[in-house]
């Protein structure tokens, strides 16, 4: 049979051009900025400085990694736009966050948001949470850097670690020297290039549609598959993505996200004032839902794209060469025929439909044709699906590598080039933020506190530098090792669902219930957390909700520890001043 | 209080107006908030049409 796959996608020269000038500019610009950082004020938190839309920008730009960007537009490809739900609750989240944590962050003077806990708890509250926050993102940044690196390497022919090492190390180089300033004004950079790209896909995609069809009719086809929909109103907690889960589990996650993570925290505690801290957050509020939109709505774009193109029979190109190695033969040419015939099918009836619509047919019928093709289609991919995991022995999902190979096959005159670079941007300015914050929790939630309190700024600068370091190699080392982690987007978020919320519940009674006392707090939480394993363990509710559950025990059983044993605990003074 | 003009980031803390904290547009932050709340609501009126909108 025919070798189904050929060499991988090569850049030509204009793309090459475009991808090194970003990777140059870009660590060249981090070091211009970083300039002159002289103590850890200013390599962590910026100099307390910024105005309020670059703090906005860098929120914007650590949140939307490369796996976002990459793993979003492929399950708007495969499943549709319902995946926005998960950003409904955070607008909300933003202005309770604005309204309650940052005005105490800001106001306490603190670098790290689990140092406020020891000055309204204890120490142990403070060390407990910043050692979560160490593990689930020291891990996390880990994934950040892999996820993208797989999908290119696999789509592109390169080497895995040389696309990790690439990102990583020229990461590295910046957020080593210049710390929280050369990382918001790499963010800044990056979040702009980042929209620029968006729009640049979705304009290439709409050109891209046969002559005769238009945006309305992408958008007819999108919407008769079910992929426009976006307001799942079902009440079944194990439905992901529903109008509920995301206004309520995606509110508390969000506020656990971006109040209790110290990679978030940073960035608005760089604010040169406490107005300027919360519009950062404010400015996200009024964006974030439509940014992602528009990047949903760039991987629907792309499913209609492939109705006119020849699509693979696998998006993964290394799984489609491993299959061609071990399926029977026989087996793998039937079903590559049905493949093609299904997609033949599809072409001529969604063109069909497109006229019609035009008042050159019957709608109806055409409708009902195309929705017909859409299945068979639908059932060749799942043949094909079924065939791979019967030979690997594994579930496939191939959901992340199909933005990338839309952009290395069909793009050109540079612009694949610039969505590589956006890709890369999205992946380091996440990993910049994560490094930054990962050593500001190493060095002052524990270095200080632990090894060596009052060693002055140079010392501190220093060891500043070498943790960020640290933490960048040991990115770099997990992304290196790491194995077959399914569909990354929600590897990534899930992970943080198991302590996110938890955390959130402490900051509540931090905040909200000025009676509750330490030994509340520290055991609501390690409650909170028990309560989430063994929902996730017992139950398939949506992982949503897990935040809820988390925040919603924390908070219940730090008020009920409270008020079986009232200590006189709360309020303790910080025990280290200004760190 | 007004904002300090761009470009004077690297000043010390002690220099700074960090507890400025007026709403610089709608006059407070409450009303601030109910705008981010009502253009969130607005903004999810808005897909849920798209979502049905007879394209």
């Amino acid at each position: 049979m025919a070798v189904l796959t050929g060499p991988p996608a090569a850049l030509a020269p204009a793309d090459w051009a475009v991808v090194v000038v970003y990777l140059v500019a870009i660590v060249t610009f981090g070091l211009w900025m970083g300039r002159g950082s002289r103590g850890i004020e200013e390599f962590f938190l910026a100099g307390r400085g910024m105005r309020w839309w670059a703090a906005g920008l860098s929120v914007m730009a650590t949140q939307i990694s490369a796996i976002t960007f990459v793993g979003t537009t492929g399950y708007a490809y495969t499943k549709g736009m319902d995946f926005l739900a998960f950003y409904f609750g955070l607008p909300f989240a933003m202005v309770v966050l604005s309204a309650t944590l940052v005005p105490f962050f800001y106001r306490a003077g603190v670098f790290t948001a689990y140092e406020y806990l020891e000055r309204r708890f204890d120490g142990s509250t403070r060390t407990l949470t910043s050692l979560l926050f160490l593990l689930s993102r020291g891990l996390s940044v880990g994934v950040t850097l892999y996820a993208p690196s797989l999908v290119l390497s696999v789509v592109l022919g390169w080497p895995e670690s040389t696309t990790i090492l690439v990102m990583g190390l020229s990461t590295i180089v910046y957020a080593v020297y210049g710390g929280n300033r050369s990382v918001i004004w790499t963010d800044v950079v990056q979040m702009a290039l980042i929209w620029f790209g968006i729009f640049v896909c979705v304009g290439v995609a709409v050109s891209r549609l046969p002559d005769g069809l238009g945006l309305r009719d992408a958008l007819a086809l999108a919407q008769t598959t079910g992929r426009l929909e976006t307001m799942d109103l079902s009440l079944d907690p194990s439905c992901r993505y529903t109008l509920w889960s995301g206004l309520i589990g995606g509110m508390f996650l969000a506020m656990a996200y971006f109040g209790c993570d110290q990679s978030q925290v940073q960035r608005y505690l760089s604010g040169r004032s406490l107005a300027e801290s919360r519009l950062s957050l404010l400015f996200n509020a009024f964006l974030k839902v439509p940014m992602q939109f528009l990047i949903l709505l760039t991987g629907v774009l792309v499913f209609v794209f492939f109705h006119f193109h020849p699509a693979p029979l696998l998006w993964n190109r290394a799984e489609l060469h491993r299959l061609e190695q071990t399926a029977p033969p026989a087996e793998l040419e039937r079903l590559q025929r049905e493949f093609d015939a299904a997609h033949r099918e599809r072409r001529a009836a969604a063109y069909a439909f497109g006229v019609a619509r035009r008042g050159s047919g019957d709608v109806v019928a055409a409708r009902t044709r195309y929705i017909d093709a859409q299945a068979r289609v639908g059932s060749a991919e799942a043949a094909v699906r079924h065939l791979v995991e019967g030979v690997d022995g594994r579930p496939y999902d191939d959901t992340n590598y199909i933005f990338p190979s839309y952009v290395v096959t069909h793009l050109r005159g540079g612009i694949a080039g610039l969505i590589i670079a956006v890709i890369f941007a999205a992946a380091m300015s996440t990993l910049s933020a994560e490094l930054n914050s990962l050593a500001t929790a190493s060095v002052v939630d524990f270095y200080r506190r632990f090894v060596r309190p009052g060693a002055g700024e140079v010392h501190d600068l220093l060891v500043s530098r070498i943790f960020t370091a640290f933490w960048g190699l040991f990115a770099c080392t997990i992304a290196l090792q790491a194995g077959r982690l399914g569909s990354a987007i929600e590897v990534v978020n899930r992970f943080g669902s198991y302590f996110y919320g938890s955390i959130l519940g402490v900051f509540g009674l931090a905040v909200l219930t000025p009676g509750a006392t330490a030994r509340g707090a520290f055991y609501g939480l390690l409650a909170g957390m028990a309560a989430v394993g063994l929902v996730s363990w017992l139950t398939d509710v949506a992982f949503l909700w897990y935040n809820v559950v988390g925040a919603v025990t924390v908070f219940l059983v730090g008020l009920l520890i409270t008020a079986v044993a009232p200590g006189q605990d709360q309020r303790r003074p910080i025990h280290t001043a200004g760190a | 209080m007004a904002f300090r003009p761009a470009g004077s980031g690297r000043a010390r803390m002690s220099e700074r107006p960090r507890d400025d904290d007026r709403a610089p547009v709608l006059g407070s932050w409450r009303a601030l908030y109910a705008a981010v709340v009502v253009s969130a609501l607005v903004v999810m009126a808005l897909l849920a049409v798209f979502s049905r909108w007879p394209f």
